[in-house]
C-alpha cells in the first residue's frame, strides 16, 4: 500500500500552475512519482467529485413459467428476488429445493406457509430440469 | 437442451439471436423491450448457462445478467484480456438484499463508528477525504463463489463462470486510522461492518460482516472512496467500500455506513451462519461427507487464466504463438506462473509483467509452439510467494466456494 502525498492549499495551487507545462510535469513526476495517478480535478476540488448520485435499476418483470405451483413461486420467491435467480440454477432434486426453500423461510423470513414447501419444491425441480426440457436460463430477468 | 461439458471460456460462444425471429418475438411480447436491447447472449459452458448480455444497469457497460433484482452481473471474460485493471463499468456486481438505495448524496452521508470505542464518530465524506492520510492499493476482489457453475456435482447459488472477480486500484483511508480516531477500548475483539442495503421482509437479517480486531487494525484493510481513479459506481458500493485485501469479497462491504466495535464475537447470520467453508484443506470434501466442521471463509488462494485463447480455437502447427493471461496469488503475491503446451506433461515459466502489488492481478505472457497436429491443451498454474500452487484436481463443497484448480484451454493444432 502506498501513502499518497497530501497536497493542500498553496502547495496544491503551485503544482497545478506548473502542471500544464512540460517542465511542470517533469518536476511533478520526478519529485513525487505517486502523484501521477492523482486526478488534477480531485486535487483541486475533491468533494465535488463525490456528487449526489441518482440511478434507476431495471426491473425484474419476468414471472415463472406456467405449471403446478407456479403461483406459489410468483407470489413468494419474487418478494425478494427476480425469477431469473431460480431459473438459472442447475437441475436440482426436490429434496435440494426443499433445503433451499427452508433456508428462505428460516434464515430470510419468507412468509411461505410450511404446507406449500413440497408443492414449490416439486414445481422448481420439474421446471428447471435437464431431462429433455429446454433450459430456463435466458428468457428471464 | 443445451449442454456443454467442455471447460471452455465463453469467448467463442456468442450467439447472435437478434435475427428477424428474435426481434419479431420481442415486438410481439411488447413489454419485453429489454430483449431487443440485449438480444446478444453468451453460453456459459455448463447446463442452463445461457446468459443475456445487458447494458441497462446504471453506470455499467455490457455485463452478463445473472439476476436483475438484486443485481448479480458477471464480467464478460474477454474484459480480462484488456488490461491488468478491470474497468469500473465492467466490474462484476453481487448484492444480497433487494433494498439498495438508488439515491445517495455524499453531502448528507455519514460513516458511523460506534460500539466499544472511546468516542463515537459520524464521519462526513469531507472528513474522510481531508482528515486522514490517503492510501492506495491494487487488489483483487473475488466472489467466494466465483466459478461455481463449474462445480461437479452442481450446487445451488449464483451460477457464475470465471467472471465474478476483478482487479482495481482502490484509494481511500486506512480502517486503522479511523478506528484510532474513535479509540478502540480494551476488551474489543471484533469489528462489524454494515452497508445501506436492507431486506424487504422485516425478518431478513441486515447484511453485516465482521473481522477480528487484529485484522481490522492491520493497516492494510481500507475504506475506499475511489476505484480506478473515480468514485465507485453505485452498484459497486458508492460512496464507500471496505477493502479487505487477500480475502474473499463477502467481507468487502459495499455502501459502508456503519462500523461497530464488538466485545463479543459476532453472531449475526451473515458472519456466523452464511459463507462457511469446510475446515479441510482447500475447503474440499466429498458430496456425501457428513459432520464436517465449518468455519467462515477467509483468505483467497492462487488462480490463473489464459485470456487471449478461446476454447476450441485452431492454432498453426510449428508457429510461435504468444499466449497471455492473468494470475493472482490469493492472500499474497505471485511468485511464478507455469504454462504447459501439452496438457500438463511439461511446464515452462511465463514472463511476469509489471508488478502492481501483491494483492493485484499480474499479467503474464509466454511464446508457445505446438509441434504435433491434433487436439491439445494449454494449462496454466500460478504459484504464490508463500509457495502455494494451484492444484491439478478440483475441490468440491456444498456452497461452491474457493475453486482454484489449474485451468486449461482446449485447442486444435493443424
Amino acid at each position: 500500500m502506498r501513502v499518497m502525498t497530501r497536497i493542500h492549499g498553496s502547495k496544491r495551487r503551485w503544482l497545478l500552475a506548473l502542471q500544464p507545462t512540460a517542465i511542470g510535469l517533469t518536476l511533478l513526476i520526478s519529485v513525487t512519482p505517486q502523484l501521477r495517478a492523482q486526478n488534477p480535478a480531485s486535487a483541486e476540488q475533491p468533494d465535488a467529485r463525490w456528487a449526489k448520485v441518482s440511478v434507476v435499476f431495471p426491473t425484474g418483470e419476468t414471472t415463472f413459467p406456467a405449471g403446478d405451483g407456479a403461483e406459489i413461486a410468483n407470489s413468494q420467491c419474487v418478494i425478494c428476488h427476480s425469477a431469473g435467480m431460480a431459473l438459472r440454477q442447475p437441475a436440482l432434486s426436490e429434496s435440494q429445493w426443499r433445503t433451499i426453500i427452508d433456508k428462505m423461510r428460516t434464515a430470510y423470513g419468507a412468509p411461505l406457509p410450511a404446507i406449500q414447501v413440497d408443492a414449490l419444491a416439486s414445481y422448481l425441480s420439474k421446471t428447471i430440469s435437464d431431462r429433455g426440457a429446454t433450459d430456463t436460463s435466458r428468457t428471464t430477468r | 437442451m443445451r449442454r456443454s461439458n467442455s471447460n471452455s471460456d465463453l469467448l467463442s460462444r456468442r450467439n447472435f439471436v437478434a435475427s428477424a425471429g428474435g426481434i419479431g418475438l420481442a415486438s410481439l411480447l411488447g413489454s419485453a423491450s429489454w430483449m431487443a436491447r440485449s438480444a446478444e447472449t453468451v453460453d456459459l459452458p455448463f447446463w442452463n448457462g445461457q446468459r443475456n448480455l445487458v447494458t441497462d444497469f446504471p453506470q455499467k457497460g455490457e455485463m452478463l445478467l445473472q439476476r436483475t433484482r438484486p443485481a448479480l452481473l458477471e464480467t464478460p471474460f474477454e474484459v480480462f484480456d484488456q488490461g491488468v485493471f478491470t474497468p469500473n463499468d465492467r466490474f462484476y456486481i453481487r448484492w444480497h438484499l433487494p433494498n439498495i438505495p438508488t439515491v445517495i448524496d455524499p453531502a448528507e452521508f455519514r460513516l458511523k463508528v460506534h460500539g466499544h470505542v472511546g468516542k463515537s464518530l459520524a464521519l462526513s465524506m469531507h472528513e474522510l477525504l481531508h482528515d486522514f492520510p490517503r492510501v492506495e492499493m491494487a487488489a483483487v476482489n473475488q466472489c467466494s463463489g466465483n466459478s461455481r457453475g463449474f462445480f461437479n456435482p452442481r450446487v445451488a447459488g449464483a451460477q457464475w463462470a470465471n467472471g465474478a472477480m476483478g482487479n482495481a486500484l482502490w484509494r481511500g483511508v486506512r480502517l486503522k486510522d479511523v478506528l484510532d480516531r474513535a479509540g478502540v477500548d480494551s476488551g474489543a475483539v471484533q469489528v462489524r461492518f454494515r452497508g445501506l442495503d436492507t431486506g424487504i421482509l422485516p425478518a431478513t437479517p441486515n447484511f453485516m460482516k465482521s473481522l477480528e480486531l487484529d485484522h481490522a487494525s492491520d493497516g492494510e484493510v481500507m475504506i475506499a472512496y475511489e476505484m480506478n481513479g473515480e468514485p465507485l459506481p453505485l452498484l459497486n458500493g458508492f460512496p464507500l467500500r471496505l477493502i479487505v485485501p487477500g480475502w474473499y469479497a463477502t467481507y468487502w462491504v459495499k455502501m459502508l455506513a456503519d462500523i461497530e466495535v464488538l466485545v463479543q464475537p459476532d453472531e449475526n447470520y451473515w458472519t456466523s451462519k452464511a459463507y462457511l467453508i469446510p475446515d479441510t484443506p482447500r475447503a474440499n470434501i466429498t458430496p456425501d461427507q457428513k459432520d464436517v466442521k465449518m468455519v467462515p471463509i477467509n483468505r483467497m488462494v492462487p488462480r490463473s487464466f489464459v485470456t487471449n485463447l478461446k476454447d476450441g480455437a485452431a492454432v498453426e502447427r510449428g508457429k510461435s504463438l504468444n499466449v497471455r493471461g492473468i494470475a493472482f496469488g490469493g492472500d499474497t503475491g505471485v511468485a511464478k506462473v507455469m504454462v504447459s503446451a501439452d496438457a500438463g506433461h511439461r511446464w515452462q515459466e511465463a514472463r511476469l509483467e509489471m508488478d502492481h502489488g501483491k494483492y493485484s492481478f499480474r499479467r503474464w505472457d509466454i511464446p508457445l509452439r505446438f509441434a504435433v497436429a491434433g487436439p491439445q491443451k494449454v494449462m496454466v498454474k500460478a504459484i504464490n510467494t508463500a509457495g502455494l500452487a494451484q492444484p491439478g484436481e478440483t475441490n468440491w463443497n456444498g456452497s461452491g466456494f474457493m475453486r482454484n484448480v489449474v485451468e486449461s484451454v482446449s485447442l486444435h493444432v493443424a
